[in-house]
Formats: C-alpha cells, structure tokens, sequence
C-alpha cells in the first residue's frame, strides 16, 4: 500500500505510517507547503528584507511647457545682446534688445507607449546686416512626471549655452534630459514639492529674471533635471540676410530612480 | 501534435494579456464602434460560429504588404531607388544601385506574415528587380497565432469631436502652448481685480512704486551686466543693483541715463492711482574725479547735466541712492536722491553706475544688527570702543556699535587683500612706519568686538577684547608689512538652532626691516592684511556623555512572608 511515512525514529523503534488520502497525509502536505510558501511571499510583498535603498527604471511623462527664455549674445565688439522669452515682463525689461525670434517646436512619441520620447525644437532669430552672435542662452521648461513608485510632478529645466569666439550662424545641439537626484524619492505618495516654475513669470522685477538666480534656485532643489549635451555643433559662417538657427533635439530617456524601501 | 497543443495554450494566455496591453486605445466611453460582442450578440449563432472560426484561422492582414510602398512619393513617376514603386519599369530599375526600402513586412509579433522582399540583381545584365512574397514564421513560443480581437493590432480610430464631447477631448488631449494672447502692457498688478471706487489704495511690499506715467525705475541688470531702465522699484524691497552702461564723450549730452534729470524729473505718487504727487527732492552730490577722489558738494540742491569740458565729459551720474519715507498706513510721504557724478575721459567706452534704494518708516531710526542672537554669515562684524575713563562697571557703554570698516570682516568670509608699496631712498622710517599703520589699521582701530550679533553696549561681557600682537625684527627701522586678525568663532546653543559666537579675537603685525636704499634705488614690498575665521566648535557626536543607569527599587514587602 502507497503510504507516507509521518514519523520515525530509530531509537525507539517507532515507525507512523499513514494512507496517501489520508487527514494525516493532508496535514503534512499542508504543512509543507505553509513552511515554503508564506516566507516567499513575506520576501516578495516587502521587496527583500535587508534593503535600505533599491532603484527601478522608468520613463518619465515629461512635456514641454512652451515657455523658452532666450538670450543671444551680440559680437564681436563689447556689444550687447538680443533676448525674448515667453513671458511678457521680462520681454518688457528689454526694452529696445527685445527681438522676437521664429520657433518651431514638435514633440515626437517614436514608440507609441503614450509618453513623448524626443522634443524637436528650432529657433530662428532674424539678425540685422551687422548683427553677430557668438553665445547663445537658452532656458527651456518641462513639467516632468513619474508615476512607478511615488508620484513625482514637478517643474524642470534644459539650459542649454554655448559661447564661441567666432560668430556662428547655427547651433546643433542634441542630448539627453536626464534627471538628477540628489535624495531619494519616496516609495509612495504625491510628491509636489517642486511643482513650481523655474522661472517667476508674473514678477515684474530684473532680479527675478537674472540668470544666476534661476540657476542658483534651480539648483537649490534636490530633484532637478539637467540638459547634457556633450557635442554641440557651432557652423560658422552666416550669409548677411540669413538668421541665426538653434536647432536642438532633446530626448527624454528612461531614468534610474533611487528610493528608499519601507522600513516596516 | 504537442507543438499545437501548446501553441494553443499560448494563444488563450495571448488573448488574456492583449487587451490590457492596448487598454489605451478602446475606451469605454467612446463612440459606440462594431465590436466584436456587440457583433456577436446580433448575429445568429451559426454565423457567430463560422466567424469564430474564420478568427482562429489567423487574423487578416490589415495592410497588405505587396502594396504597401512608403518611398513611392512621386505620382504617376518612377521614384529612384523605390523597388516597390509600380511606376517603374525594368529600364528603370537598371539604373538603381540598391533598394531603399528592401523588405515589408506585417505585425511582427504575429506566428507567420507576409513579406515582400526585393531586391536587385545586379550580377544581370542590366540589373533587374527581384520580388519576393514570402510568409515568414515567427521563432518565438509567445508569437499570436490567431486573435479574436483585430482591432488589438491596429490604430483604433479615434473619436470624433462633437458638440457634447468637446470639451472633454480638450481637457484630455490638450497640452501647453505657446502663448498667442498680446502682452497686457498695462502694468497695473491690481487692475485685474476691479475693486470699490472709494477704497484707500496702500502699496504693500513688493509693489511696484508708481510715478505720474509709469514706475520708479531703479536700472538693474538682467541677463547680462549691461543695464536695464526698465527694472521697477519695489515697495519696501531694498535693493542694491551694478550695472554697465556703454557711453561715449561725444554723445554724453544725449545719453539720457547718464543726467541726474533722468532720476529725478518723474514724481511718485504717494499711493498708488492717487494724484498726489511726491517730487523726488535732490539730498546731496558727491563729485568723483578721474582719479577716484570723492567730494561732498555744498548747496546740494542743484541740477548738474552731463557737458563735455576740455574731452572730458563731467556730471556723468555714477551712482543713485534713492531713500524713500513712508508711513504705517503704506503711503510714502518722502523721496529723497543721493547722487556721485563723475567724469570720463576719450578712452572710456562703459561706465559702472550702481543704484540703491532704502525704505525708512516716518520717526524711526533703525539699528541694523548682524544677527540675533548670533551672528549671521556675511553680515559685518559689531565693534567699538570703551570710553576714556568710566569709573564704574555699571556705566560702561561703548561707542555705538562701529562697523570695522577697515575690511568690512564678514562673518565666515575668509578674505585677503594685498597691495605694493614702492620705496625710495628719500622715505623716512618714522612717517612711514605711521603711514603704513594708518593703511592697515583704519584711523581708529576697535578695542573690542561684540561677540553676538546683537550685542548691546551695556552689556559688558559681550565685548570680547581684541589681542594684539607685534612680531618684528630687532633693528633701527621696522615697518609694519601685514595685519592678520583671526576671528575664533563657535556654535553656540543647542544643537537645532546653532549661533555664531565669538570668543577670540586676535590681530597681529607683522613688521620687516627697512634697510637704507643706496640714493635713487627703488624696492617693492607687499602690503598684506588678511581676515581668517576659524570655527572651534567641536562637532555634534552621536553618543553617551552619561550613561544610562537603571533607576530601579524593590517594594519594601518584596520579601514580606521572610523578612
């Protein structure tokens, strides 16, 4: 008869045996089965046990905002500069510098998951006979979301510059928004801290619209993003009656994220 | 035979966990499309079979390869290199040298699909045009070999706009753009709120100060160091702002920015959409020669306009300090303009012209102090004097809090300032060595620092007193070369709220010999005096200064049948 053996020792000479359909059968399987099963699901529910951080990767729901402040650089002289930007008081500020340049922007899915992959942006800025640029200051605004662990909705920024001795008449520039994260972002929960603009648009004020203080409060965050481009293309050699082109390709790539683990 | 069986097994895992991957697309609110249940619930049963069946035998193609062409862009021509263009015929096809586009192919995650391959054969001659429709078979276990769901692996078409749906297709589809609305120019921050007619208008802090036609501008850069007019003076908002202005000699009558007029000619008004007007009265002058000596102007209250006098241009505005009175109740009552002017030569192409406003409250005196308790870093350092001849502790008070203005000694700023002095044979030792020391020290050197940044002048053990020492070389002459005050400062309180205190205050000389010069020989020396801050407090340490002991008693009848 099949059996299972239930207990046996061979001091004592004692041997249980009992039916496959038996309760007693039942019983040890069961137990087998609390004694592998219920460990392995406690290690999986709370994602290993002696963890303090782990990362996963995700891919950001980053947006352009279509708010650009630019500024240009007028050479070679100890000139000046040209700047617009999409907010109104800060266009107001330049007084007779303000030149209104011509943009185009698009924003690509390439694989059709719903969330944007790469920013195509152009920006032509008609110059006058005379007119040089040898740098070129550019602030672009993203809203920028994660969604896997905790729900991160903030506010960043791609600063792309560049200076050239020689006056150019093109910028290319094509890169990575990458994220840069100083602490760890929570397991779970909203997280809106930095939910606010780079840039104060309502205020009326220089000081709001001097670039060191953008960066310098920008960089006072510990969640930011950071446009990084490690070859930008200056082209040299502009025809008189032609603009100044900045064409920059901005890709926004899926991100390893740090978090802390539940300390439960 | 258990090939199948498992294809099919994959295929019910399939047709589970496709729906929620294109969960996207269908929604449950869109317009009612023939799905594939509502189909079914219609037809008759036979025919709900022999659909059934005709899904399981593989899901149709949606586009049909051999017909598909992407690079085929000219109508009725033949595109280059376009092996799939119709247009083209065999003489064309010998002149191309490849394809550019060699195969399509259907949904790749399908068991098998169609392909159409070309390609060109140019070991022929002429080259020609090989066309191929294959059915290409999927390798991998978790490929779809029939679905029931056909609109799974195309785009679902999207709803189409109404009047009902509107505008929620807006609000989800809708993202940033670029603003179209005109600039509103009306600066006004509170005409957007349109409020009672007989409300008291105050400005409040941060409000733009208004003249008759605009703002009180306070130049300030923005982007650049290059000066911008229009920057608005806030309420209450002190500000001090450097920044280039380019000028010329020959036009310096014309640059507006330069005249005092152009600071002073618009009047405030005392609250704002009032039509009281406060004029902005001129306070004092202060002229700045070409070698940066500055001199206080007596009889003030004169326009001085920028002329050009001997290829200088003079009463060139170098400097605008604007203070400004107000009241309780937000009204300003005062404006008052501090003016350096200077003068430029040919060879200046720019000046810097700095600007400073400051708000004071009517009948107030504010004492600013560096700190409260402890000292603020950047904030300058409270030092003083006592008075000759106190004869009791109690009445110790100390010269008014004097800013050691000899290096502005900010806390936490280490800081180091050198210049060259040049010796000639005719120096004598004693003016010198009184000259140099003038030079380091300030004419009036402090006796004593205040170690909190709000110290006051009774309170005696405040004033830490500043120790001197003199290193020098035993010789006739020595001159002082350098000044080194180390300030020994220590976090002070408890650990949350740390303040900056200073215990120690040091200020040594150092001196150097001064060799006679053989007649109309020169040397240089340098001229150092340097500030050190030194932190020395020790850092916050995890651990027991006491250790824990175990406070416990037994209750006196712990032993009570026994004892």
């Amino acid at each position: 008869m099949a059996g299972v053996e239930l207990f046996s020792h061979p001091a004592l000479h004692t041997r249980y045996r009992a039916g496959l359909c038996s309760a007693a059968a039942l019983a040890l399987l069961l137990i087998t089965v609390l004694t592998y099963v219920p460990p392995l699901l406690v290690a999986y529910r709370s994602h290993g046990f002696w963890l303090k951080q782990s990362t996963y990767l995700e891919q950001p729901t980053v947006r352009f905002r279509y708010e650009v402040l630019f500024v240009a650089t007028i050479g070679p002289g100890p000139g000046s500069f040209l700047a617009w930007s999409t907010f109104p008081a800060f266009n107001r500020l330049q007084e007779d510098r303000l030149r209104v340049p011509l943009l185009s922007t698009r924003e690509e899915d390439k694989n059709q998951d719903g969330k944007m992959d790469q920013l195509h942006f152009k920006l032509e800025l008609p110059l006058q006979p005379t007119e040089h640029v040898v740098g070129v200051q550019l602030i672009l605004l993203f809203s920028y979301q994660l969604y896997r662990m905790s729900t991160l909705v903030m506010q960043s920024m791609a600063f792309l510059q560049f200076f050239s001795p020689v006056p150019g008449s093109q910028l290319y520039m094509n890169g990575d928004l990458k994220l840069n994260q100083r602490q760890l972002l929570n397991h779970c929960g909203l997280d809106t801290r930095y939910n606010v603009s780079v840039v104060n648009g309502t205020s009326p004020f220089a000081s709001d619209y001097d670039l060191t203080n953008i960066i310098a409060a920008y960089w006072d965050r510990n969640v930011t993003t950071v446009f990084s481009d490690p070859n930008p293309v200056w082209m040299t050699g502009r025809a008189t009656d032609t603009p100044f082109i900045i064409n920059a390709t901005i890709r926004y790539p899926v991100e390893v994220i740090s978090y802390p683990l539940k300390t439960s | 035979m258990a090939a199948a069986l498992l294809r099919r097994g994959v295929f019910f895992i399939l047709v589970l966990l496709l729906p929620p991957l294109w969960a996207a697309e269908p929604s449950v609110e869109s317009v009612p499309e023939p799905t594939a249940s509502a189909a079914g619930s219609a037809v008759p049963p036979e025919i709900r079979a022999a659909t059934r069946a005709r899904t399981r035998s593989g899901p149709a193609p949606v586009t049909d390869v051999a017909k598909l062409c992407v690079c085929d862009l000219l109508v009725a021509q033949c595109d280059v290199n376009c092996c799939c263009d119709p247009d083209c015929n065999a003489a064309d096809f010998s002149l191309f040298t490849t394809c550019s586009v060699p195969i399509v192919t259907g949904d790749s995650r399908l068991c098998s699909q169609k392909a159409a391959i070309y390609s060109l054969d140019v070991e022929a001659n002429p080259p020609e045009r090989i066309f191929k429709l294959i059915d290409q078979v999927n390798p991998s276990v978790f490929c779809i070999h029939a679905t029931n769901y056909k609109q799974a692996l195309s785009f679902s078409s999207p709803e189409m706009p109404t009047s009902e749906n509107f505008d929620q297709l807006l609000k989800r589809f809708s993202s940033a753009t670029f603003s179209a609305e005109p600039d509103s120019w009306n600066m006004n921050t509170d005409a957007q709120n349109p409020s009672d007619a007989n409300e008291t208008y105050r400005y409040e802090y941060g409000v733009p100060i208004q003249t008759a036609d605009a703002f009180l501008r306070l130049p300030s850069p923005v982007v650049s160091s290059w000066c911008s007019d229009a920057n608005p003076a806030g309420f209450l908002v002190n500000q001090a702002t450097k920044c280039t202005r380019s000028v010329s000699v020959e036009n310096c009558g014309n640059i507006q920015a330069v005249s005092m007029l152009f600071y002073i000619n618009s009047s405030i008004l005392a609250v704002p959409k009032s039509s009281q007007m406060v004029n902005i009265t001129v306070q004092s002058i202060v002229v700045q020669s070409l070698n940066g000596m500055r001199t206080l102007l007596n009889g003030s209250d004169v326009l001085r306009l920028p002329m050009i006098l001997d290829e200088l241009c003079i009463n060139i505005v170098l400097g605008v300090s604007y203070h400004i009175t107000y009241t309780g109740a937000g009204e300003i009552i005062e404006a008052a303009a501090s003016f350096v002017l200077g003068a430029i030569n040919k060879e200046a192409l720019s000046i810097q012209q700095s600007f400073e406003i400051s708000f004071t409250q009517v009948n107030t005196k504010p004492v600013p102090l560096s700190g409260n308790p402890g000292y603020v870093v950047g904030l300058p350092i409270g030092a003083g004097f006592r008075p000759q001849g106190y004869p009791f502790p109690i009445e110790i008070f100390f010269v008014a809090l004097v800013l050691v203005h000899l290096h502005k000694h900010f806390l936490a700023w280490t800081s180091i300032k050198r210049c060259k002095l040049r010796i000639t044979a005719a120096m004598k030792c004693k003016p010198l060595t009184q000259t140099l020391l003038d030079l380091l020290k300030g004419q009036s050197f402090p006796e004593y620092v205040a170690s909190f940044g709000n110290s006051q002048s009774q309170d005696v053990l405040d004033w830490v007193p500043i120790t001197h020492f003199h290193t020098s070389e035993q010789s006739s002459c020595h001159i002082p070369v350098s000044l080194e005050i180390e300030v020994k400062w220590t976090k002070y309180g408890s650990l949350v709220n740390p303040q900056a205190r200073i215990v120690n205050v040091t200020a040594s000389i150092t001196t150097t010999t001064l060799k006679q010069l053989p007649s109309r020989r020169e040397r240089t020396i340098p001229i150092t005096s340097s500030v050190v801050f030194t932190d020395i407090s020790s850092p916050a340490e995890p651990g027991y200064k006491a250790w824990p002991t175990i406070n416990a008693k037994l209750p006196f009848d712990f032993f009570f049948p026994f004892v």
